[in-house]
């Protein structure tokens, strides 16, 4: 009788065990469904169809999940890019250079008369050409870096919240719970602000700019200076907040969560018998399936965020580049304060370029942060240097409730029923008193 | 061309200045007076004449 | 070598209104006159040719061409009244060059006024 026992519990484990290893794919198919992984899948393509058409994200999804991470096609993308953006920059500095030279050699056949006005009003019309070119190519790279931004705000609002899912699901309780708000609020608020207040600033000094350089006896330089300084300064402050909030907060729930998983792991495949050890050796398969899957959704989110940005990206330092170039071309052949113009227009693009880097440096970091938060705790083992702590304080609760067994040793029928009465009660007081020591909650 | 004229008027200035010398001294002021305005009046229709056809080159080649 | 044909025509007329203003005062005008027109016409050949390039240049990189004609009669009109006001200046009559100075600068103003609102109506539409 026992012997039938015994082989039925064997195969049994046996079974169990082979369909928990066979399973891994199946838990992640389970997985993905569960999170909505497709409609995620569905969002990141549209997000990222610009700047990667041909990449299928669902793609890069199972390859990162499998721990491979292709980045060649980076590369077509970056060089097909540059090319395109250097010659449209270079075509439209070449007019801007066209236009000086007609108006240098007219200067000068009117220089030898005596007549002063005539100068001023070829200054103005040359003034009038350059400033209409500068300005087309100007307010197309603001519309094009709201746009960008407000794009990275609406991934990362759909990003967010599937991984903060995820991040539950493999134990990151406190810090998902601590960070959703957080993250989401912050994005949202440092979107808002940048389009709301840092763009037109920038508008504003680019403006205060072209009156300024008109006549000599206008100017109002120092005003588009400062706020130029005052919109740094603002970018600075923000990314400080960012990352400041994210790995403070992170730091602090982390440690919390690490604990309180491997506890219930320890409790869970020490207290329930037989089962107990293959139930726990599950919900490592299913923690590791949903960790591969998040970092696999990190994974493609920093993809996304980084395609989102970098055609952008590209555009103005190529931008920024060819002003600055024609800067010291024109300050040969032109009048200085065209030169002046045109430095300031670099500048500008400088500044729009910092910006759209600081926010998706910011995205990055904060989607990286989150990942390597949550996955400080994930290897649990039991067995482990901490889990002798665990059992060495709870022993120590355990005495001192008056219960007196020891966690390893071989169950008996009778202890066993004793310690699922009276410990599967003091399981969750245990727990409870140990976070609360931590001083925070389940929550 | 150009020199030519300029000697043209030139001579014809010398011309009438001399006229005008001798025919004061011999005492006809009045054909003096004449001879000047005479010499002043030719001059004046070849000039306006180039100065036109300056007026004319200038307004073609700035399109006014 | 028209260089040489313009240092000549200049240097002779010179000399001739040397002459001539101590006899007749009145022939030096007209000789300063033309000489001035025959050294302009001299050159005007190269001038437009100078001219047919920029326009040339300014329709093959797409620039308004209204503005291009704008600046070359400004140029002509002040190139005029320089003329004029330094052969005024030359007989002593200084009321009457700058008279004519003043005209030519009203003149100009008024057709570079077009220029002057589209660049104030640029700098309005790019404020926010």
């Amino acid at each position: 009788m026992k012997c039938a026992k015994i082989i039925f519990l064997t195969l049994v484990i046996l079974f169990l065990l082979t369909a928990n290893v066979q399973a891994t794919a199946d838990i992640l198919e389970e997985q993905k469904n569960l999170f909505n992984i497709s409609d995620f899948i569905k969002e990141a393509n549209e997000y990222s169809k610009e700047s990667f058409p041909e990449i299928n994200m669902s793609d890069v999804l199972n390859s990162a999940i499998k721990g491979e991470i292709n980045g060649d096609f980076w590369y077509k993308v970056v060089f097909k890019a540059l090319g395109k953006e250097t010659t449209n920059a270079i075509r439209s500095l070449g007019l801007v250079i066209a236009i000086i030279v007609i108006h240098s050699i007219l200067n000068s056949i009117s220089e030898g008369l005596e007549n002063k006005s005539i100068s001023q009003v070829v200054y103005y019309a040359q003034y009038v050409l350059i400033v209409t070119l500068i300005m087309k190519n100007f307010t197309e790279m603001i519309a094009l870096t709201k746009n960008t931004i407000e794009n990275l705000v609406g991934f990362m609002n759909c990003l967010t919240p599937i991984l903060i899912s995820l991040m539950i699901t493999t134990g990151s309780i406190t810090t998902a719970n601590v960070i959703q708000p957080v993250i989401l609020f912050l994005i949202s608020f440092i979107g808002n602000t940048i389009i709301a207040m840092v763009l037109p600033f920038i508008l504003v000094s680019t403006v205060l700019g072209v009156v300024s350089n008109l006549s000599d006896k206008i100017q109002i330089d120092k005003l588009s200076q400062y706020f130029k300084s005052g919109v740094t300064w603002i970018l600075g402050v923000v990314l400080t907040l960012f990352v400041g909030f994210v790995s403070i907060e992170g730091t602090l729930s982390s440690s919390v969560d690490g604990i309180t998983a491997k506890t219930a792991k320890a409790a869970v495949s020490n207290f329930i018998p037989i089962v107990g050890k293959i139930l726990g050796d599950a919900v490592d398969a299913v923690l590791g399936c949903a960790t591969v899957l998040k970092n696999a959704v990190g994974v493609v989110g920093v993809l996304v965020v980084i395609g989102i940005c970098i055609l952008p990206i590209i555009k103005l330092a190529i931008l920024t580049i060819a002003y600055h170039l024609a800067t010291a071309i024109c300050e040969i052949i032109a009048d200085k304060k065209i030169a002046k113009l045109l430095e300031q227009m670099a500048n500008s693009f400088k500044i729009l370029l910092a910006v759209l880097f600081s926010v998706s440096t910011m995205l990055i970091i904060g989607v990286t942060l989150t990942l390597k938060i949550s996955n400080s705790r994930v290897n649990v083992q039991i067995g482990g240097k901490n889990d002798k702590k665990h059992w060495k304080l709870g022993k120590q609760y355990c005495n001192s409730s008056n219960y007196s067994y020891n966690f390893r040793d071989d169950f008996t029928r009778r202890e066993k029923q004793k310690i699922h009465k009276n410990c599967i009660g003091n399981i969750f007081a245990f727990l409870n008193s140990f976070s609360s020591n931590k001083g925070c909650s389940w929550g | 061309m150009e020199i030519d004229l300029l000697f043209k008027i030139a001579g014809i200035g010398i011309i009438v200045a001399v006229l005008h010398q001798i025919l004061s001294k011999a005492g006809r002021e009045d054909q003096a007076m004449m001879v000047t305005l005479a010499g002043v009046v030719i001059v004046l229709t070849v000039v306006i004449k180039e100065i036109s056809s300056l007026f004319s080159a200038v307004r073609t080649v700035f399109n006014l | 070598m028209e260089i040489i044909k313009i240092i000549a025509l200049g240097l002779v007329a010179t000399i001739f209104i040397m002459m001539l203003k101590q006899y007749r005062p009145e022939y030096a005008i007209y000789v300063s006159l033309l000489a001035g027109a025959g050294i302009v016409l001299l050159v005007m050949d190269k001038l437009a040719g100078i001219i047919n390039i920029l326009s040339s240049l300014s329709n093959k990189a797409n620039i308004n061409s209204g503005f291009l004609g704008i600046l070359l009669k400004i140029t002509g009109i002040a190139f005029l009244t320089e003329f004029a006001t330094s052969i005024c200046k030359d007989s002593g009559e200084i009321a009457i060059a700058n008279k004519i100075e003043l005209g030519g600068k009203v003149i100009i103003i008024g057709m570079s006024i077009p220029i002057i609102t589209a660049l104030l109506e640029l700098i309005i539409k790019i404020l926010p």
